[in-house]
């Protein structure tokens, strides 16, 4: 009897615990809608990563090496010097306007599209990168910018543009009302 | 034993971290406790041999059992048994409540709820949190908006061992969760893309980290594996981070899901916006020395205005908020409310006053009885004397 006991005290040590069923939902708080102003559908075929402080909302699409990243970010200093920044980093030459680019609509703005092809200097910890491409819009003013940048292997990029300028169009704001319930409104 | 207990746990706490000490001495598995201070290990002394350095082990039941016992012990003796009658009737009532006060421990250790919600002022809020335990929350996301969450509690997930792999069952969804690699705390390691390491997940790794002595400081992760129903499903890792904040993705048959590792989320029954904030610190330190929140309750029976101050709680429908925490640094001032929901929250109260009752019956009587008798005895010496 004292071995029996004995037994099956060794064997179930080192198991795995008992399986647990989950059925029940919680309601939905302040912390579900407030954490962030934007509402920001994506893309079935990106999947949302761990955001970082400078990236409020990260993405990643594709596998393994041959995968590349989508981020929106908070920035400053106007369009046309980030524009710049980013295209010196697959070392092409500044632009002097960013009046020819084309745009697109990012939260009742209009957002420059930016895209760049090439050996990717490396930058922010990621290191370089050859036939690699940048596509990205920026939108707002020298105080206040909103940028949303694509990067990664040049042929997943230029595959992915359609749904990156789409992904761009359905980002809208989060409305609060003063009784702390919120709403979201359309970018247009 | 109980006192002996407290005190080495007190002890105990500058070193170890309270959550780490009430786990150790007063959990309700904690049927015994080896005290662990600098002061309980041997001298280096190379005469002592192996046993230099060693810790002397002492093993004292835990105070959760030590309480049981006294529990029993005082129903048994102190009600049951004692002899029945007037003269014991105040000692009969004091025994009464401290049996009631153990027994309000006891509900307070099985059923009570604490967290913390922290509000900015002129926000809004209708949510607190745990300060230690965390869960799993998975919910379907639609357009940009999270769905109400399915939630694995947090206990059998802070039971588990770094080698434990805890199967949950979601039958409402077209997946289960095997939830794997658990740390208490960690850190999050970049590691090259490609990596064919299976914690290796986009670039990315969780590292295990030392135990922070504030059990708040610290950082769980773990990885989730997502083993969808369909016969064609295939299995998803996901890493996930605790301060990372915000739900990680999979679509899993045409669908979006979130999946976020978070300190339990407890909704409240009302929202609290916070007019006022003010505080004061102590000379030269950054540690609060007085503060106060004015705030709206807001609930479904209309809006209500209290002033919450330290030691001067809010009470409402079985929850109540202390003032905890005040951070004034900012322009925008940000009030801590700790919030506790204990059924048994005013019965150590009304034990004192039973006990007080019980005391004042028994000491009453017991005086009554000797200026009776003293007077008495006055009485047949005067008349002896006569």
């Amino acid at each position: 009897m004292i071995l029996l006991v004995l037994t099956t005290f060794i064997v179930s040590c080192g198991e795995d615990p008992e399986a647990i069923e989950v059925t029940d939902t919680r309601v939905l708080t302040m912390w579900d809608t407030g954490g962030d102003s934007l509402v920001v559908p994506m893309p079935m075929e990106w999947r949302k990563v761990p955001s970082t402080q400078q990236r409020v909302f990260n993405y990643r699409f594709g596998e393994g090496k041959r995968s590349g990243e989508v981020y929106i970010s908070r920035a400053r200093g106007g369009v046309l010097p980030n524009a710049n920044r980013w295209l010196k980093q697959f070392d092409q030459s500044e632009l002097a306007s960013v009046d020819e680019l084309p745009t697109v609509k990012l939260l009742d703005m209009d957002g420059v599209v930016v895209f760049a092809s090439g050996r990717f200097a490396g930058a922010m910890g990621k290191s370089a990168q050859d036939d690699a491409a940048v596509l990205g819009v920026i939108a707002g003013n020298a105080d206040s910018l909103i940028t949303v940048k694509m990067i990664g292997p040049a042929d997943l990029v230029t595959a992915e543009r359609g749904r990156l300028l789409k992904f761009c169009e359905n980002i809208r704001l989060r409305k609060t009302h003063d009784d702390g319930s919120v709403s979201s409104e359309s970018g247009e | 034993m109980l006192l002996v207990l407290t005190w080495l746990s007190t002890l105990e706490q500058p070193f170890k971290g309270l959550y780490e000490v009430q786990k150790r001495y007063y959990d309700a598995e904690a049927w015994y406790v080896v005290p662990d201070l600098p002061w309980l290990y041997l001298p280096d002394f190379s005469f002592l041999g192996g046993f230099a350095g060693k810790q002397i082990v002492i093993p004292l039941p835990g105070a959760y059992l030590v309480s049981a016992i006294l529990f029993v012990n005082l129903c048994l003796g102190g009600i049951i048994r004692i002899r029945k009658g007037w003269k014991n009737i105040g000692v009969i009532i004091s025994h009464f409540s401290m049996v009631s006060l153990l027994f309000a421990g006891f509900v307070a250790h099985k059923y009570s709820k604490e967290g913390i919600m922290f509000v900015m002022k002129d926000d809004v809020s209708d949510y607190a949190q745990s300060y230690y335990d965390y869960t799993i929350e998975v919910c379907e996301i639609i357009d940009g908006e999270l769905t109400a969450p399915y939630v694995v509690p947090a206990e059998p997930l802070k039971k588990l061992g770094p080698a434990d792999v805890q199967r949950v069952n979601l039958p409402k969804l077209p997946f289960n969760l095997d939830v794997s690699h658990w740390m208490r705390n960690s850190n999050v390691v970049k590691a090259p893309m490609g990596d064919d390491n299976p914690l290796v997940v986009d670039g990315l790794a969780l590292q295990v980290a030392e135990n922070a002595t504030l059990e708040e400081e610290n950082a769980a992760g773990c990885y989730i594996d997502i083993l969808p129903n369909s016969a064609d499903g295939r299995k998803v890792r996901l890493l996930l981070y605790g301060p990372a904040g915000g739900a990680v993705t999979a679509t899993i048959d045409g669908k979006i899901y979130g999946f976020t590792l978070v300190r339990e989320i407890w909704p409240m029954p009302f929202r609290v916006r916070l007019n006022e904030s003010v505080g004061e610190y102590y000379p030269g330190t950054s540690k609060p020395s007085f503060f106060m929140s004015e705030i709206t309750r807001l609930a479904d029976n209309g809006e209500k205005k209290f002033t919450i101050k330290m030691n001067e709680p809010m009470r409402y429908g079985g929850y109540t908020l202390y003032q905890a925490r005040w951070s004034g640094e900012t322009e925008r001032p940000q009030s801590g409310f700790a919030i506790v929901k204990n059924p048994s929250d005013q019965w150590p109260k009304y034990s004192l006053y039973i006990s007080m009752l019980g005391l004042f019956i028994h000491f009453g009587m017991k005086l009554f009885g000797y200026m009776t008798s003293s007077s008495n005895k006055n009485r047949k010496s005067a008349s002896k004397a006569a």
